[in-house]
């Protein structure tokens, strides 16, 4: 595919990305997804024309309004209609009105939660006038669903892909061979460490209470290093693939666990992710007329600096409650990556200056010693109680599994994988060549560059040890990626 | 409003906002260049300032100006008040 990408003249190189595209896509879902996809596509296009067309505020306005609802008419019904139905059943009950409704089992096409948030920031953009209005449907489709971002993002904005999709790139030796460096690296963390990881995780979660507590919270642990190993590395192929087409994506991860805290580590984590809501969410929120005459109130009632506080904790929650859902209809991930993270965030600044007071006094070094260490563990700890609620099948066994960590110390079994001794050996030199690469990163090392300026003896042998552990982690390998099902 | 008297009252607000009265702008300040400048605090300036000044930022200016030079031109450009 990418050589035949370089291989056809200038005009036809965007054309084939999306064909190649649309290919993917009928491949990894199938032919009866496609009318989805096309609904998302016409609503978002034909919304676009219509507010740039229009002069008049208000109707530019409506013309906004209506196409945010249709997009977003689809991707609820598709993914959170169980979610209704269960809150009308649970509204029933405390009623005790039998409320007939049935959970539905729909198929949704794949990577609808992100294309979804692509092409609304695109109409948002065209709102704002931050970029024209594509007029051509194909360019259009191609921004939606070029396949390497298509199954997990990034989340991409039109105005800086526009330019990287449809200007043709011509072949170049470094090119290709970084992007698929690059993907290499993340087969490397997928295969190697997400895989074997998994194996821990899935086996402790599944009996959770049979297992010493302290199992729970290893696994849970391993759960972080896996999600992460797993999501980035997905990151790495997708990147990789797209770097040797020409193509850049914009980074989703910055070695999110060497932060030292809960704001920087979603600064980090899923970064494309945490823009798109802040710039198309959380800004308009806190500048609506609606929060700002609140805030107002509330700076009258408490004072300017608690009523300003406040005034932004409400829209944090807001944000929050957004992201959760995003991740998931369920109690679990409305919970967890919701509503959890934004009580971390608002303890976080409320606490701050007087931390700050106080490691003054303290004369604590933020940046060099053992302080940051401590607050990157700290960070971990923080993510991984949220972990506890995702591993878990519901909140309500969440909570149990919380319970148990909290309770069941008479248990003392731990749990042990039926591998063979180079199984461990292999998922141990798997974390510890990923720690010393992201340390390196996280210091501000370029790591291929540094490994391209070694001599021969020491790339070859890293190459064929990197190849090698992939080949030996085939039978590991489960086909699909966790964060493909949003 | 002349360009002195816009800096002078934005400084203000600055100081105000991120309570810290060393804050001096420049027509090349950025958000690097305070430390309690972050995206949250950014939207919290921005009201402030639409406040002072009886204007409105478009979504467009608040994510894109790219320093505080930019936000002068704006000011001048629109605002109703000092």
């Amino acid at each position: 595919m990418i050589a035949v990408y370089y291989l056809l003249p200038g005009k036809a190189k965007w054309p084939w990305l999306l064909i190649s595209s649309v290919a993917f896509f009928v491949l990894a879902s199938s032919w009866k997804m496609i009318p989805y996809l096309l609904y998302g596509l016409i609503v978002t296009y034909f919304g676009a024309q219509w507010i740039q067309k229009t002069e008049d505020e208000k109707k530019r306005k409506t013309a906004l309004v209506i196409t945010i609802v249709l997009t977003l008419v689809e991707l609820v019904a598709l993914k959170y209609l169980n979610f209704f139905v269960i809150a009308a059943r649970g509204f029933g009950k405390l009623f005790s009105v039998h409320v007939g409704l049935e959970l539905v089992n729909i198929a949704a096409p794949l990577g609808i939660s992100y294309y979804t948030l692509s092409l609304l920031g695109y109409v948002l953009d065209v709102y704002r006038e931050v970029t024209p209005a594509e007029p051509n449907f194909l360019k259009h489709a191609l921004f939606a669903c070029y396949f390497p971002q298509i199954t997990s993002g990034p989340v991409t904005r039109f105005g800086e892909m526009r330019e990287q999709l449809f200007t043709p790139h011509a072949y170049d030796y470094e090119t290709v061979v970084r992007g698929l460096q690059r993907g290499a690296w993340g087969l490397f963390k997928k295969m190697v460490i997400a895989d074997r990881l998994s194996v821990i995780v899935k086996a402790v979660y599944l009996h959770y209470d049979s297992y010493a507590p302290l199992m729970v919270i290893l696994a849970t642990i391993c759960f972080a290093f896996e999600l992460y190993a797993e999501f980035s590395g997905g990151m790495d192929i997708i990147m990789g693939v797209s770097e040797a087409l020409g193509v850049h994506l914009p980074e989703n991860f910055n070695r999110p666990f060497f932060s030292k805290t809960l704001g920087e580590f979603w600064r980090r984590w899923h970064i494309t992710l945490g823009l798109w809501f802040k710039d198309y969410m959380l800004y308009p929120i806190l500048k609506s007329d609606g929060l700002q005459k609140t805030g107002r109130k509330l700076k009258k009632r408490f004072g300017k600096n608690a009523g300003k506080k406040m005034t932004t904790y409400i829209g944090l929650l807001v944000l929050w409650v957004a992201i959760g859902i995003w991740h998931g209809g369920s109690m679990k991930f409305l919970f967890a990556s919701g509503i959890l993270q934004w009580f971390y965030i608002i303890i976080s600044e409320s606490v701050q200056p007087a931390l700050a007071r106080l490691s003054g006094r303290l004369n604590l070094d933020h940046e060099h010693g053992w302080f940051p260490w401590v607050a990157r563990l700290r960070t971990l700890l923080l993510i991984c109680f949220g972990f506890i609620f995702i591993c878990a099948d519901s909140f309500g066994t969440g909570l149990k599994t919380v319970g148990w960590i909290l309770t069941g110390w008479n248990t003392t079994l731990f749990y042990q994988p039926n591998w063979i001794w180079l199984q461990y050996a292999l998922l141990a030199l798997g974390l510890v060549v990923l720690f010393i690469a992201d340390y390196m990163a996280n210091s501000g090392i370029d790591v291929r560059t540094w490994v391209s300026k070694r001599g021969w003896y020491v790339r070859w042998p890293m190459y064929w040890a990197l190849i090698t552990m992939i080949i030996l982690s085939v039978n590991f390998s489960t086909k699909e990626f966790l964060y493909a099902q949003f | 409003m002349t360009r002195e008297e816009v800096f002078q009252a934005l400084n203000e607000v600055f100081r105000d906002n991120f309570d810290d009265e060393d804050i001096t702008l420049t027509e090349t300040t950025v958000a690097d260049d305070i430390e309690e400048w972050d995206s949250l605090e950014h939207i919290n300036l921005i009201i402030a300032i639409e406040e002072r000044f009886g204007m409105k930022f478009t979504m467009k200016e608040v994510t894109g100006m790219k320093n505080v030079g930019e936000m002068v031109d704006i000011i001048l450009d629109r605002g109703t008040r000092i």
